[in-house]
């Protein structure tokens, strides 16, 4: 316990220490504010649109921000922290190597897993952080008008458990090199594999369609945006993340072998 | 407390340290000596358990380091070629994050980190960052770092490199006054480092072992041999000059080279005795007409025996 919260300082010191932390968390801010105002303005219009045609006042009653705003947000979201996340984590084992500061961990009386959940616990920190930024979007929402919190608030924890799968992909890839722009490149185009994978369920049949679409990241998500919460999806990503940390924890077990 | 049995580590189809056997005592400083590629951080890295030996086994204070690795990280200190230092961090929180993860109980971190900066004079950098610091001193940095808990076993993979001279008698003072207290494996290229702060010696090149002694007795060893260093000129014909000197006995081997500035030919004659073998030789150079302009013996150091060492090694390997 003590050797991970050792890691996890020494990893957040890193983070706050060079300028990356700080851009990532302004560019995921301007991005996802960008896509929250169009939503907003969006929305506006078409209650406007409603409100000006009486024939439709049958539509204005079951117009809700939550399904209008809210969904379509956490789903740019998504995409916005695709992008970001290996950014994040790039250079998390990839520096150590590189500097050989590797050598100092794995010669150190450290378990695996306590490194591994060091780091990964000091980016979801970071992660965490900017979620909570852009909880400012929120309050604007909310001091709107009425709306209900129940699916803003299984939003959040879609979007936080997403992150979790995507950051542990993240954690895994930069253990793979000394390089933090191929940790990165890596770990986008692994994200984005599993991202995409629901497509191909639309052109496949049977089973195949059936699996590919379970395994599909994006698939996943609707019932959160949705405000319901399905032990399925919750379970999904946790096995996701947990299958990531894996990898990360066996891939430094074998540079005993590989160097 | 370090027995190294029969150790062989492969990169692939390269074989970096071939059947290395040796053993250090408790409380002993030994020297890990060779030249480039010889294979000495490989085996101080399969020695830390930062990498597995492709055959053969490691032990340290009777725990296996491959199967017991986690026992022996926690007796070893560890200076990698390389200091691990963080640039970002400064010198106490990385000598406090080093003291955390090497198990370092929590009233005593303070007390270790400082006892650290002293033994390596760094104290009056401790608050700054390590990127910004002079190579010289990262590798301080490294060094504290691997005395920071105090460790049975230290394995210090050339501490003195990039060091100025005054801090570099330092730290061989240092690595002596941890003679007893603590076992040392410490590897190097300079032979004066070895007979200064060594008890033993480990000669390595190419991955095997050539050689293993104190030092005063790989000098005493070697230096049986002397060599006699003559210039004369008047020489019309090298290979004449040679078979005269080589025909001598206790004559080993003789070396000739030509001046081209004074036109004078140097010869390096390696002897048995020169007190013996000096008046024939004089004796012949005269007798051949040539004029001796200069004769002067002197005993092999521990570096041309090391040189010499490495050379019959790559000699025994032509042949
Ligand atoms: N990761 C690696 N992959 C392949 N070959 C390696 C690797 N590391 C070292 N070698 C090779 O193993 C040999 C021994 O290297 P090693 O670093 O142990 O030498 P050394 O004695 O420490 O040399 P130096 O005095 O230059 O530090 C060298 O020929 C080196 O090229
Ligand atoms: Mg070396």
């Amino acid at each position: 316990m003590r050797n991970i919260w050792s890691i996890f300082k020494k990893e957040i010191i890193s983070f706050f220490s060079s300028p990356i932390a700080y851009m990532l968390i302004t560019v995921y801010l301007v991005l996802s504010g960008y896509f929250f105002y169009l939503g907003f303005v969006r929305f506006a219009n078409y209650v406007n649109m409603v409100a000006a045609n009486p024939q439709y006042s049958q539509q204005l009653a079951q117009l809700n921000l939550a399904e209008h705003v809210l969904r379509p947000l956490s789903y740019n979201i998504c995409i916005v922290v695709l992008l970001l996340i290996p950014m994040l984590t790039m250079r998390l084992y990839s520096e150590e190597n590189k500097m050989g500061t590797m050598e100092l961990l794995l010669t150190s009386p450290l378990g695996y897993f306590e490194i591994v959940f060091g780091k990964f616990f000091a980016s979801l920190f970071v992660y965490a952080i900017m979620m909570l930024f852009s909880a400012v979007y929120l309050f604007i929402i909310i001091s709107y008008g009425k709306i209900e919190m129940g699916p803003i608030i299984t939003s959040y924890l879609g979007l936080f458990l997403i992150g979790m799968a995507f950051l542990s992909i993240g954690n895994f890839t930069s253990t793979l090199t000394k390089n933090q722009v191929v940790a990165a490149v890596l770990g986008f185009g692994i994200l984005l594999l599993f991202w995409v994978l629901g497509w191909g369920a639309a052109n496949s049949e049977g089973r195949m369609a059936g699996l590919l679409s379970s395994l599909s990241i994006t698939e996943h998500f609707d019932s959160f945006s949705k405000g319901v919460l399905t032990l399925k999806d919750i379970i999904y990503y946790l096995s996701f993340t947990f299958i990531g940390l894996f990898l990360t924890k066996a891939s430094l077990e074998s540079t005993k072998w590989r160097l | 407390m370090i027995e190294v049995c029969n150790l062989t580590k492969n990169y692939g189809d390269f074989t970096a340290v071939s059947n290395v056997s040796f053993n250090v005592k408790d409380g002993e400083i030994v020297g890990f000596l060779g030249p480039n590629a010889a294979g000495k951080t490989t085996t101080m890295r399969v020695i830390t358990g930062y990498l597995s030996p492709s055959a053969g086994s490691v032990k340290v204070d009777g725990y296996d380091v491959y199967e017991q690795g986690m026992q022996v990280k926690k007796i070893i200190g560890y200076l990698p070629e390389k200091p691990p230092v963080y640039p970002d961090l400064s010198v106490r929180s990385y000598l406090k994050f080093v003291a955390e993860i090497k198990g370092v109980a929590s009233r005593d971190l303070n007390k270790s980190v400082e006892a650290a900066m002293e033994k390596t004079a760094i104290t009056n950098v401790a608050h700054k960052l390590i990127g910004n610091l002079s190579k010289g001193y990262q590798q301080r940095v490294g060094l504290a770092q691997s005395l920071v808990h105090n460790p049975k076993v230290l394995i210090l993979d050339e501490p003195t490199v990039g060091l100025d001279p005054t801090q570099i008698i330092e730290v061989r003072n240092l690595i002596k006054g941890l003679k007893d207290s603590h076992t040392v494996i410490l590897s190097t290229h300079i032979l004066p480092e070895v007979s200064m702060t060594c008890s033993r010696v480990v000669i390595i090149n190419k991955g095997n072992i050539i050689a293993e002694d104190t030092p005063a007795n790989l000098t005493k060893r070697m230096a049986t041999d002397e060599t006699i260093e003559l210039i004369v000129s008047g020489v019309s014909d090298d290979k004449k000059l040679h078979e005269t000197l080589t025909s001598i006995v206790g004559v080993k081997s003789a070396d000739i080279a030509f001046n081209e500035t004074d036109k004078t030919h140097k010869a390096s004659i390696l002897v048995k005795s020169s007190f013996d073998n000096a008046p024939e030789i004089a004796q012949k150079i005269i007798a051949a007409n040539l004029k001796l302009h200069k004769m002067s013996t002197s005993e092999l150091s521990l570096e041309e025996a090391f040189l010499r060492l490495v050379n019959t090694m790559k000699g025994d390997e032509q042949k």
